[in-house]
């Protein structure tokens, strides 16, 4: 097993270098040339060719790649010259804030969608199934800038019991957190209700019971244990959607985490800043996808990893 | 002269004790709009050590009469209309969902037609065979998969799979770890669905011989639910005929086999090909079996029966006795 992740490990290395390529070139395809707008709106010609040379963009590209590659495999994402800092050290005030806000939005869309989820699968065709479906269709229907501004015009302007803008105690983060959850929870819950009619619907639920099992325990323990599994690809590989998720709600609400810092380094050419958060989300989406498969292995004697 | 239906008991099983007893059982299927009769007043007992076969084409009713005694019937969709049945002369209906869970794999379980799907995939087997005997026997979880080893090897497999996964194993073995899950607490009543319907002929016969030795070891009760009337010939002493959803002959094996006083029971016996003599053109029952969406009127059998008449159509005739250890339904016995 340890073996096998070692070598899915290794695999991922060639999937994040693929990532640093397209990023490299997205980010110069986009126009635009970061050394004017360093410069300033007054600058000179000349001023700008200087500045193209204090910041290495004269050098052709693929020196300017394998240059940045180097340095990310020494442990250095770049510089950014809008922040005039590094950005790894920028990245390490950002990150935790982005990934406190994701953890929120994905844990409570989490707890959410499985108990709705299991609820309206066991309850199939009865009212609370309906009114879960309105639920997991009304909420995959709306986009999350609708959602945020809704919910800063009711909770922020309206009522004024919420804090529409920054972080501070777990106040600012409700209406973000919610925002971020709310298209994944739909989604997740519409999934786990169908895998738990599926499964009900097994042989083996019967014959459980025929053995004198409780329904309770036949569904909370011996159903729901096969119905989480889709559930456990779902987190896996909707991770990705929940940090795009990110980068509109941080923006809304003002929230200093990866998102908005990629939004204003894409705005300024911030070339090696824009290059290492896609690498960032990308190494995050491939552990969360690793972790996704071994939850599932475990789970489930019948797939071996890979 | 029509039976009481109380008395319907054969001679070979008067001296044992009643265990089971369906009286004008009826239960619907009712899903969408469309209503399912799946069992018509349907009556039936079962004696203590008795092997009795069901034996009907698929749709008579048989096994929803299983559910229907495992009160398994699928929620909001399965119901039991009318009738009662009896487990030691207790109502079933009055009992609470905990007393029938007592008496679920304790004293009444069931093996299941499709070995491929009756045992969930992310247990092992042992777990599974230990099931019952947690939920019914006070021991400790190991003593319980300790027991679960022995059945195993009771069955015929290694007791060290216990260990492995349901997909570790051909479909034969499947069959025997859910034969061994159902005995795991010598229940009295082991009902058998279609047991070696998913299975190939040689694995069948291996399954038919290990239960046909288990259930004299266990002297366990035994309904074989079954469209193969060999099975019944060879495991059981009784056999009940069903046709849209109730027993339209019941009797010793022997009697109704070589003396079939019903049309349908007729038809079917005569439906099996000869592997010896001259070849002659098998026969067949014509038409379908019936709807359960749209039941005939009479006796349900009638739209297929060449010896129709018109009180067939009107009236529908209750089990007679022939002899006794023979009843049937049909108008014909009355002349």
């Amino acid at each position: 097993m340890a073996k096998k992740i070692l070598k899915r490990l290794f695999l991922s290395l060639f999937v994040l270098l693929g990532v640093t390529i397209v990023a490299f070139v997205m980010v110069r395809l986009g126009g635009g040339n970061p050394a004017s707008l360093m410069a300033g709106a007054l600058a000179t010609e000349e001023e700008i060719a200087d500045m193209e040379v204090r910041m290495g963009l004269d050098k052709p590209l693929i020196v300017q790649y394998f240059k940045y590659l180097s340095g990310v495999l020494h442990g250095d994402l770049g510089y950014s010259w809008n922040y005039q800092m590094n950005v790894t050290d920028l990245l390490a005030v950002r990150i935790p804030q982005t990934l406190k806000l994701c953890f929120f939005g994905f844990g409570w869309a989490c707890i959410f969608s499985i108990i709705l989820g299991i609820i309206a699968g066991i309850h199939q065709g009865q009212p609370i199934d309906f009114v879960a479906l309105f639920i997991a269709i009304a909420g995959q229907s709306m986009s999350i800038v609708w959602i945020s501004f809704m919910l800063i015009l009711v909770f922020g302007v309206t009522l004024k019991v919420l804090p529409t803008q920054g972080i501070g105690g777990i106040r600012y983060m409700l209406m973000p957190g919610l925002c971020i959850g709310f298209g994944y929870a739909a989604n997740q819950t519409r999934l786990m209700r169908s895998g738990m009619v599926d499964v009900l619907r097994e042989d083996y639920v019967t014959a459980t019971r025929a053995r004198g099992v409780s329904k309770n325990k036949t569904y909370f323990k011996y159903a729901l244990k096969n119905a989480i599994l889709p559930i456990i690809t779902n987190i896996g590989s909707q991770f990705g959607r929940i940090l795009v998720g990110s980068t509109v709600v941080e923006n809304i609400f003002n929230w200093p985490g990866m998102g908005q810092l990629i939004v204003q380094a894409i705005n300024m050419r911030d070339y090696q800043l824009v290059q290492s958060i896609l690498l960032v989300s990308a190494c995050m989406i491939v552990f969360c996808n690793l972790l996704a498969d071994i939850a599932y292995t475990i789970i489930d004697p019948r797939i071996t990893f890979n | 002269m029509i039976v009481d239906k109380q008395e319907n008991t054969l001679d070979i099983t008067r001296n044992s004790e009643e265990l089971l007893k369906i009286e004008n059982l009826s239960v619907e299927y009712r899903a969408s709009g469309a209503v399912a009769k799946a069992v018509n007043g349907m009556n039936l007992t079962i004696h203590q050590g008795e092997a009795l076969g069901i034996v009907g084409e698929s749709g008579a009713g048989k096994t929803t009469t299983a559910l229907s005694i495992m009160n398994l019937l699928p929620d909001r969709v399965g119901f039991v209309t009318s009738g009662e049945i009896y487990f030691h002369g207790k109502p079933m209906s009055s009992m609470k969902e905990k007393e029938l869970n007592e008496i679920r794999g304790k004293n009444i379980s069931m093996v299941f037609a499709n070995p491929l799907t009756a045992l969930n995939p992310l247990y092992t087997v042992g777990h599974q065979i230990a099931m019952s005997i947690i939920e019914h026997e006070n021991i400790s979880k190991n003593e319980a998969e300790k027991r679960a080893e022995k059945l195993l090897e009771m069955v015929g497999i290694a007791p060290y799979r216990a260990k492995n996964f349901p997909h570790e194993f051909s479909g034969g073995m499947r069959q025997r770890v859910g034969i061994a899950a159902a005995l795991a607490c010598s229940p009295e009543l082991l009902l058998a669905d279609e047991p070696t319907t998913a299975l190939d002929v040689t694995i069948q016969a291996q399954i038919l011989e290990l239960m046909k030795n288990l259930q004299k070891e266990y002297s366990t009760a035994l309904v074989m639910i079954t469209h193969n009337l060999g099975i019944i010939a060879e495991l059981c002493q009784t056999v009940a005929v069903m046709y849209g959803g109730r027993v339209v002959e019941y009797g010793s094996v022997e009697e109704v086999f070589t003396n079939p006083k019903h049309f349908y029971t007729y038809g079917l016996l005569h439906a099996i090909p000869n592997l010896s003599g001259p070849r002659n053109r098998l026969e067949s029952i014509p038409g379908l079996v019936a709807n359960a969406q749209n039941l005939p009127d009479g006796c349900k059998f009638h739209p297929r029966c060449a010896h129709c008449t018109e009180r067939c159509k009107k009236e529908e005739p209750l089990l007679m006795k022939v002899s006794e250890n023979h009843y049937a339904a049909c108008w014909e016995m009355e002349g």
